[in-house]
């Protein structure tokens, strides 16, 4: 059993977070012997962390806090955990040439968000970056300004979030300057069409969902508005 | 960061080239750049701007007559957004005098592959 400290410094959160998820009901504490002090089971602090899309769904959604373990404040943080990520995924059998594409995508995606929102962030700045080898699932989250408004800068005639992550998935943008948005989406589009990764990825209320073995590339609109970017890499 | 360890090496083809191996003719000189020098894993947008300035002055020791080669060995994952804020510029400017190894990382090979179509110019491999 861990102590309240403990589990708070295990998912990276506040004691004052673990308080109110418990009274809340999130994530409840075990009390002994009719006790105050708080204790947690080391399992179920794993099984609660394992919710990488509910985490990130629910972070650029509602703002709701999550385990700071996938927080990357800084574009140098996110760097640092994605080469941790690279070396594990060398040593995963059957990812020994593999690992260098899905770090390839789960770069240009992280990149992405820090690129184009730097100085901008509409409010928490960073994005969640969250990964499960066992599951073989990354995801990456941003409350940023979302892919039309930041190609709009270039595009402006851009009319919905469809278009703009269609353009961003598909064109070359000549002339970049003041957007750095170059090549990096069309490439994550082209691996995960030829290799066997399945991506979800939605901004604002557009969605790309390419799965299974005749992946297309499509953009469709989804029933949600999503605030900032949101993807996961399953491969 | 150029000082003893420099990642530029200034030899005769004759010197370093493996045997069987074709070299620049016997005029011709080269350098070569070890990318890994510049980290293992090379992905952010502006790691490879800041990696092309901190290459700017041993770029300028480059004669004209001379060709500069890339190994990418060492190097673990290459995205198009480092490589396009570092290798771009340098096609851009040497054309044909820049000139990449062959590598058999996949993330290498996707990367150069977009590069071209992105400047809609191939680049020079050996």
């Amino acid at each position: 059993m861990l102590t309240i400290s403990q589990a708070a410094e295990y998912l990276g959160v506040s004691l004052n977070t673990l308080r109110r998820w418990d009274e809340s009901g999130k994530l409840t504490a075990i009390k002994k012997d009719g006790g105050t002090h708080r204790y947690y089971r080391e399992k179920d602090l794993e099984i609660f962390a394992s919710d990488l899309m509910k985490f990130a769904s629910e972070w650029i959604e509602d703002g709701i806090e999550f385990p700071g373990t996938f927080y990357c404040a800084t574009s140098s943080i996110f760097n640092a955990r994605l080469i941790k990520m690279e070396y594990a995924l060398m040593k995963k059998p059957g990812f020994e040439k593999l690992y260098s594409l899905i770090t390839l995508v789960t770069g240009e995606i992280g990149d992405n968000s820090f690129a184009h929102n730097i100085g901008r962030w509409p409010d928490t700045p960073g994005i969640f970056f969250g990964y499960d080898l066992e599951k073989r699932i990354v995801v990456l989250a941003d409350r940023g300004l979302g892919v039309l408004e930041t190609l709009r800068q270039v595009r402006p005639e851009l009319p919905n979030h469809v278009e703009a992550v269609e353009v961003a998935f598909t064109e070359f943008i000549s002339g970049r300057a003041p957007e750095k948005r170059g090549n990096g989406l069309k490439l994550v589009r082209e691996v995960i069409i030829d290799q066997p990764f399945d991506l979800f990825y939605t901004s604002g209320d557009a969605e790309v969902r390419m799965r299974g073995s005749n992946k297309v590339f499509r953009v469709t609109r989804g029933q949600r508005i999503v605030r900032g970017c949101l993807a996961k890499i399953e491969f | 960061m150029f000082g003893k360890n420099r990642i530029l090496e200034n030899n005769p083809p004759s010197l370093n080239l493996p045997a069987g191996r074709q070299g620049y003719g016997e005029t011709e000189k080269y350098m070569t750049l070890q990318l890994e020098k510049f980290g293992k894993t090379l992905i952010s947008r502006e790691l490879g701007g800041e990696a092309l300035k901190a290459f700017q002055s041993t770029l300028r020791e480059l004669a004209e007559d001379e060709v500069l080669e890339i190994n990418f060995s060492g190097v673990l994952t290459l995205s198009p957004s480092w490589a396009d804020e570092f290798l771009s510029p340098l096609l851009n400017q040497l054309g044909d005098r820049l000139v990449l190894l062959s590598s058999d990382n996949l993330s290498v090979q996707a990367t150069l592959k977009i590069l071209e179509e992105v400047n809609k110019q191939p680049f020079k491999n050996k």
